[in-house]
């Protein structure tokens, strides 16, 4: 393989994942890698309960393997390989996620928690995994750039069978693997890319990340075992590109042009979603947001909501009066009216009857929602959103925007942000005291010297199940109030 | 050379206090200078449970803090009593004997209520009911304690972190891994500034005024040693690493005076799983508190302390000082499974040595005598009680041992039921007592009892409010009026 003349596009790709050092990463890198990581986590928590997770955690043979990895949210721990596939699918469980506009996907939870999962088996610093989540999800775009969107028209879901490259690049550059073996780990995850556009919309769809995680870094250990595969699988007429794509539908030339120049991770493209619900709802979320904060309206006094988004973002969102949770996750006119009225938005307004919230009720009476005139079908920037309160008084408040696709580039979440996030997503799994210190370490996750800094915050202990949930108030007596019995 | 109007030394829950009470009474240029990096910052805040201790008459008040309390739990009030300045001040009183100074326990008490309010509205802290600290459980109910309903949402980090995000709207600098080695005093005896050291090296930061707010030397072994006595010398740090007296010793250094019990401190059994510092994620969860329902044994395999003399809230002082004394600093605490529930849920942060027999459990145990400890645990369960003679752990249950050399008079319950479980213990240290004299305005006092001129000082430095113990939930609270005070003297210092 090394005598080979011309070098292949995985040998290629392997030396760039091999020469990639710490010292490489910038300021930029490290902070958008930082809150990417983040919010993988929080996600990953929330996704813990769902019923995609769970129904994973009960088959026979899932997660019975000995190991020193945390299934997150739990006190049990497996292999490395059954942690990614369980955790991984909790990532995605939601949709919450990160995700690149060039990939078409969702670069992080193919690399978060199989990191995690890999670090408490294997060892690495904070400093480390940012290295390797950098590199891996440089491959997964670099990839997507070769490949899209053709790949992701024909019907393939890029966050799964590009994210297996980029779990396999990143797990071999974590635990160091020779470049012979990195090319290898690339050239066994080939086989392994999967993930069908059909099944979005079910539990199938996060159970691709779980897989794709999982693995990518079966691959690379077993290309750490001197496993082999084929070195020209990108190219080979029966190969990944030939396959998936097709002949004349990639560009191999956009995998390396201007490598690291600058790092994928620092693209304006990749956004985080502030909201638990259709991402199309979300400009007009963020207007209803920043009247209620900018105007400080009073929804008593609100006459009328009107709601402009873009035509294509109203399309699969008019749903003037959601009947089940399901459809309060795209109902554009619900979301902006718990913006109005509570200044937030939460995963618990999802769940069970919190549609039907009275006062929520009668501020959908109150609103109209119709495609923005001023904003073509066919424009470039097809994310825009106008929100306009009309109040009792006849006053009319309006707030625009023209594009918001996620949080990202020009417009990061703040750490506030952040934190209200997290924390919604992180108390579905975590109990209340471990996740402001969890959150808090991970905002210098750089700093981490041991990975159990972190996933010992994930894990919660069997004592803590004991604990009762209710909390019932005595009367005051006549007594005098007793002492506290808690000591600082 | 960089000139501010108010110099911030520390970044604590007093220290931003200080800082935020400062640009809001008018100073432009603040400062908080951090010595701790980025991932360390915010001193023993971090570390806190958040609780806040006031005075206040009706409990309907407390409603201003806590705006949806009475969606989330019905009845709220009904079960929270009336705590006056009085009660305050009268359990300020009896903690520290009496001693705890006239003139600052008064401030404190008589604006706690207004100083907690202060932090919610200047300082963007959110609240939330302290359930989970301060209620006692009484049977199926929650019974609220005294003076206790109120803590930072997200405890100490939250707290923590809702004071950074207000210093940062309020645009206050902060510098991190900046430490200030030295107080500058000018010929006419005023401050004038600080030197300072970070990765750059040595420099000067120019002020009208300098507060202090960057606490105690609990981390300080020749300080702790010197001041307290070995036993505590040999404690673990159960907060920041970064309290090293390094206030206390500049402002000494220009002469101000040490005031207040240096050498008292609050100390309690904390886990020995973890090395000199407990680990920083784990806030204040290193308590090991729960002795009161099994025994503790020492590395020759015997007991030292009757754990159930009373409840831990009493005996946990002196414990954490009792296993300091013994061999390697370091007990077992043993349970069985009939009272593992009763652990204070503090105890999931360490993983228990488990085994289905007490041989099983005693082999696993890094123990001189093995032998002696198997017949330690067999003497006790001989001269214990049965579940049914009557064991109450939410009282004083009278269930003592008969016939021990050294009895446990308390919830002297057998250790019998598999299977069996040991937590490690030592000693760990929160805060020292120790601090500088400062007047009603948190200026600092000099030897020869003159305020010095441009120099203020808040937080776990104010010498003279604590002696012996403190009543929970006064430290914060302390350290937000001192800081108040000390950041609105500061602004207005000429």
């Amino acid at each position: 393989m090394n005598n080979a003349p011309t070098r292949t596009v995985t040998q290629k790709l392997a030396q760039r994942i091999h020469a990639f050092e710490k010292r490489q990463l910038t300021k930029a890198s490290v902070a958008q890698a930082r809150s990417c990581i983040l919010d993988a986590v929080g996600v990953t928590l929330a996704g813990y309960p769902e019923p995609c997770t769970q129904i994973l955690l009960k088959t026979p043979g899932v997660a019975t393997a000995p190991g020193s990895s945390l299934v997150f949210g739990t006190a049990r721990r497996t292999s490395a390989l059954d942690a990614a596939l369980i955790n991984g699918t909790a990532s995605h469980a939601l949709d919450f996620d990160d995700f690149s506009g060039i990939m078409g996907g969702h670069h992080s939870v193919p690399l978060v928690s199989m990191l995690l999962a890999l670090a408490e088996e294997r060892g690495g610093t904070g400093e480390d995994l940012i290295a390797a989540y950098v590199i891996g999800v440089e491959v997964e775009i670099r990839l997507a750039r070769a490949v899209n969107f053709h790949h992701y028209d024909k019907g393939w879901h890029p966050t799964a069978t590009l994210g297996v490259f980029g779990a396999a690049a990143a797990a071999s550059h974590l635990i160091k693997l020779g470049l012979s073996q990195t090319t290898m780990a690339l050239c066994i995850a080939a086989s392994f890319a999967s993930g069908l556009k059909a099944n979005f919309g079910t539990m199938t769809k996060p159970l691709h990340i779980g897989q794709c995680s999982r693995n990518g870094l079966f691959a690379a250990l077993l290309a750490e075992g001197e496993f082999d595969a084929a070195s020209d699988v990108f190219e080979h007429q029966q190969g990944f590109l030939n396959v998936f794509n097709g002949p004349g539908t990639f560009d191999t030339d956009k995998l390396f042009e201007n490598w690291g120049s600058p790092w994928e991770i620092e693209a304006k493209s990749i956004a985080l979603k502030q909201f638990p619900c259709c991402g199309s709802t979300h400009p007009a979320i963020a207007m209803a947001l920043k009247l209620r904060r900018e105007e400080r309206i009073a929804t008593a006094n609100i006459s009328h909501i009107e709601i402009l988004p873009h035509a294509r973002r109203l399309r699969h969102t008019n749903t003037p009066h959601p009947q089940t949770s399901l459809e309060a996750k795209f109902s554009v006119q619900y979301v902006v009216a718990r913006a109005l009225r509570y200044g937030a938005l939460r995963l618990k307004d999802f769940e069970g009857d919190d549609h039907l919230d009275p006062e929520i009720q009668h501020l959908l009476k109150l609103t109209t929602a119709s495609p923005h005139p001023d904003m073509a079908e066919d424009a470039d920037e097809q994310w825009g959103a106008e929100v306009i309160v009309t109040l009792n008084d006849g006053s009319r408040l309006t707030r625009r925007i023209d594009n918001l696709v996620g949080r990202g580039g020009d417009d990061p979440m703040s750490s506030s942000e952040l934190w209200d996030k997290f924390s919604d997503c992180a108390v579905r799994s975590l109990p209340r005291e471990q996740i402001a210190p969890l959150f808090e370490r991970l905002e210098t996750f750089e700093k981490v010297t041991e990975i159990s800094q972190v996933t010992r915050l994930l894990e919660v202990s069997e004592l803590h199940k004991a604990l009762p949930k209710k909390v019932v108030f005595s009367p005051r007596d006549a007594q005098e109030a007793p002492e506290t019995t808690w000591v600082p | 050379m960089t000139t501010y109007d108010v110099i911030v030394v520390g970044a604590g829950n007093a220290a931003l206090a200080a800082a935020v009470s400062a640009k809001e009474n008018g100073a432009e240029r603040v400062v908080v200078i951090e010595k701790a990096p980025r991932e360390m910052r915010g001193g023993n805040t971090h570390w806190s449970g958040g609780v806040l201790r006031f005075a206040f008459d009706d409990p309907r008040e407390i409603g201003e803090l806590l705006p949806d309390v009475e969606d989330q739990f019905e009845n709220f009030y009904d079960g929270i009593s009336p705590y006056t300045k009085d009660d305050f001040h009268g359990d300020l009183m009896r903690v520290t004997s009496g001693r705890t100074d006239p003139v600052l326990s008064k401030i404190l008490v008589s604006s706690s209520f207004d100083t907690v309010k202060w932090m919610k509205n200047a300082g963007g802290i959110k609240m939330e009911p302290a359930i989970t600290l301060s209620a006692v459980k009484k049977g199926n109910v929650m019974v609220w304690a005294r003076g206790l309903v109120v803590r930072a949402e997200h405890e100490g980090v939250g707290l923590s972190r809702s004071w950074f995000a207000t210093a940062d709207r309020l645009g206050i600098e902060i510098r991190y891994g900046t430490a200030a080695t030295e107080l500058l005093v000018g010929d006419d005896g005023r401050i004038k500034g600080v030197k300072v050291r970070d990765d750059d090296g040595i420099s000067i930061l120019n002020a009208r005024s300098v507060v202090l707010g960057c606490g105690g030397f609990e981390a300080n072994v020749q300080m702790r040693t010197q001041h307290i006595g070995p036993l505590v010398g040999a404690a673990k740090v159960r907060g920041t690493p970064h309290n090293q007296g390094d206030g206390l010793r500049m402002a000494m250094n220009i002469g101000a005076m040490p005031w207040g019990q240096w050498s008292g401190c609050h100390a309690t059994p904390i886990s020995a799983d973890w090395g000199d510092f407990a680990p920083r994620e784990l806030t204040d969860r290193s308590n090991r508190l729960s002795y009161v329902y099994g025994i503790m044994l020492n590395r020759k395999g015997r007991r030292f302390v009757d754990e159930g003399e009373d409840g831990a809230l009493f005996t946990y002082a002196k414990f954490g000082r009792a296993i300091l004394a013994e061999p390697g600093a370091k007990a077992w605490q043993i349970f069985d499974a009939r009272v593992i529930h009763l652990l204070e849920p503090r105890y999931q942060t360490s993983k228990p040595i488990v085994a289905d027999t007490l041989e099983g459990l005693v082999n696993q145990l890094d123990l001189d005598d093995k032998e002696q400890a198997l017949k330690t645990i067999d003497e006790y369960n001989s001269c214990a009680r049965a579940l049914e003679d009557g064991f109450d752990p939410t009282k004083k249950d009278q269930l003592s041992s008969k016939g021990l050399a050294l009895e446990k008079t308390n919830w002297a319950l057998r250790i019998e039921k598999a299977p069996f479980y040991a937590y490690s213990a030592t000693g760990g240290i929160t805060f020292t007592f120790g601090g500088l004299k400062v007047n009603e305005t948190a200026q600092v006092v000099g030897t020869d009892w003159r305020p010095i001129k441009g120099l203020f000082c808040c937080g776990e430095m104010v010498g003279g409010l604590f002696y012996d113990n403190y009543p929970a939930g006064t430290g914060l609270v302390s350290g937000a009026t001192f800081g108040r005070i000390a950041g609105r003297s500061a602004a207005a210092a000429d």
